[in-house]
């Protein structure tokens, strides 16, 4: 159930952050961003309940590195919201929502996250019309995606791993 | 205690989902005291095209928000007869339109008027134009400075201060020029620039519309509130065929915050270009009729296919193609749109990027509205 509840959040946060910039070029921009969400947080339920039936260890570690993430994202709310003049607490508490959905995956996001910034900024050189926020949009999806597939790899190497005090899928031994 | 990264999920799946309750239609609205439209009204027939009149979005938090930041800003001024002499859009003749955000104050608009438009100011009535054409301004992030304003303290509904304007004593403001010049003026202030700290006149800044050419129906469009109140204004002139057109000056947030960025769906500027086109239909409807309008404005886009382009095109299907130059950085921000109705005299023509920035922080952009009057048969012809 953890697993499941864990899982669906981080998807849908990881399905929303990869589909808000390109949703914002259609006509239907909000039905498909929360379609976005819709679909990250049905993964999310597979993936994480995959993951809790098999590897508990792992999952408690997805979830020690989700509140670091909560964290992270609230400080940095918390920073801007002395900076931006219409941020508030509100803006701050949905940035370690997004923070938390962020380090249930950390490596995948942030591997992701490279990837996407290098794929932007190569579309930003090639293309005349592209430019910054082509940049962020591939940052964002590659995050996206990538925290997607860290709970995929996490899900397919859960029972290998279970008993072995696996913390993250991708090799990172917490204990 | 598992089960709450689950109801984290369900509620920001039901926050996303609520995305597409957030309202954009426009009614209309009317001022119970002082200047804030804070009274939304049923359409009420004919309208009167002096005064200036008033749409908004009914939702509880926009007018809430609305309200308190009008609450600081002056006075709207309008002056629908331009003060100077300038030759009238005649026969089969064009007018220039030209939009362009003045960065409160940092852009020098004096000098803009003079070597773009080919306008010399002056005092009294002594402003020439060395054009042949007249031409109708539409300015964004405009500012003014009136000591009679009420003084406003740093709170959540006033700003931070913006631009070079405003801080010396020989600064022009938009009514100033708009005097120099001899030009007919439609001014909305927006909001504050800046909380009153005693450095600086007191100051708001807002969209403005300039034109050599007499307006008529002064219309403020106030847009849903994202992160900072947004009125788009709106005037008509007469064509050489006696056929109104609105222009539209408009200026659309930049980013609103985090919370709505996200459960919107990052729906910020397309829910307010959405309700101006539905503000300039409900301004059709109200009349008088009006079906050649030009828009303009900055969009604060950050792509030449975001939503809010998407729905604009669509609603002014006869629009200028963008050819793709950015107006400001690599954001391209401004732009223009167009629809004629059934009047196929009218067109555009030329329309491109302002290449001198004149101290702005945005490229300005113009095309021409050419009116060709229709030929006449010869008796008898039908």
């Amino acid at each position: 159930m953890g697993g499941v509840a864990l899982g669906m959040y981080s998807g849908a946060a990881f399905g929303l952050m990869g589909t808000l910039i390109p949703c914002n070029r259609t006509m239907n921009g909000g039905r498909c961003a929360a379609s976005g969400a819709s679909a990250g947080g049905a993964l999310g339920v597979a993936m994480g309940g995959l993951i809790g039936a098999q590897n508990q260890d792992a999952l408690v570690g997805r979830l020690e590195s989700a509140g670091v993430g909560a964290l992270v994202g609230g400080a940095v709310g918390v920073g801007l919201r002395s900076v931006v003049r219409q941020y508030g607490w509100g803006d701050a508490v949905t940035m370690a929502a997004v923070g938390g959905a962020v380090g249930s995956a950390p490596m995948g996001s942030a591997l992701g996250a490279g990837a996407g910034a290098v794929t932007g900024a190569l579309v930003w050189a090639v293309f005349p019309r592209a430019g910054l926020s082509d940049f962020v949009l591939f940052t964002l999806a590659g995050s996206a995606l990538g925290g997607m597939i860290d709970w995929a790899n996490g899900a397919s190497t859960a029972k290998r791993e279970a008993g072995r005090g696996v913390g993250f899928s991708f090799s990172v031994v917490t204990r | 205690m598992r089960s709450r990264g689950g109801v984290a999920g369900v509620v920001l799946l039901l926050a996303v989902l609520s995305a597409c309750a957030m309202p954009w239609e426009m009614d209309r609205a009317r001022p119970l005291s002082g200047y804030c439209p804070q009274e939304i009204v049923a359409r009420q027939g004919p309208v009167d095209t002096t005064a200036l009149r008033w749409y908004r979005v009914n939702d509880d938090r926009d007018l809430r928000l609305g309200d308190a930041w009008c609450g600081t800003v002056g006075d709207p001024e309008v002056r629908l007869t331009p003060s100077g002499t300038f030759p009238p859009w005649a026969g089969a003749g064009a007018v220039r339109v030209v939009t362009w955000n003045v960065n409160v104050g940092g852009g020098d608009l004096e000098a803009f008027l003079a070597r773009e438009m080919g306008l010399s100011c002056g005092p009294g009535s002594s402003a020439r134009l060395s054009a042949s054409e007249p031409f109708v301004l539409l300015l964004q992030e405009v500012w003014r400075y009136d000591e009679e304003m009420p003084a406003v303290e740093r709170d959540d509904h006033v700003p931070r201060t913006f631009g070079a304007g405003g801080g010396g004593s020989d600064a022009e403001d938009i009514i100033d020029i708009a005097e120099r010049c001899g030009l007919a003026l439609v001014y909305v202030p927006s909001a504050r620039n800046g909380p009153d700290t005693g450095a600086r006149p007191h100051e708001d800044k807002g969209n403005a519309i300039l034109s050599t050419l007499p307006l008529s129906a002064p219309i403020a469009f106030e847009l849903p509130f994202e992160a900072g109140r947004k009125v788009a204004v709106g005037a008509t002139t007469r064509a050489p065929g006696g056929q109104r057109v609105r222009f539209v000056s408009a200026h659309l947030d930049v980013a609103s915050t985090f919370v709505r960025t996200v459960f919107s769906g990052n729906q910020t500027r397309a829910r307010q270009a959405r309700a101006l086109i539905d503000g300039v239909d409900e301004a059709e409807r109200d009349g008088p009729v009006t079906n050649v309008v030009v828009v303009g404005g900055d969009f604060n886009t950050w792509a030449g296919n975001e939503s809010a382009l998407l729905y604009l095109r669509r609603a002014f299907p006869d629009s200028p193609r963008w050819e793709g130059l950015n107006t400001r950085g690599s954001f391209p921000t401004d732009h223009m749109f167009f629809r004629r109705g059934s009047f196929s005299m009218f067109d555009v023509t030329d329309y491109g990027r302002i290449e001198e920035r004149h101290g702005s922080d945005h490229h300005g952009r113009d095309l021409r509205l050419t009116f060709q009057p229709p030929v006449e048969g010869p008796p008898g012809f039908r």
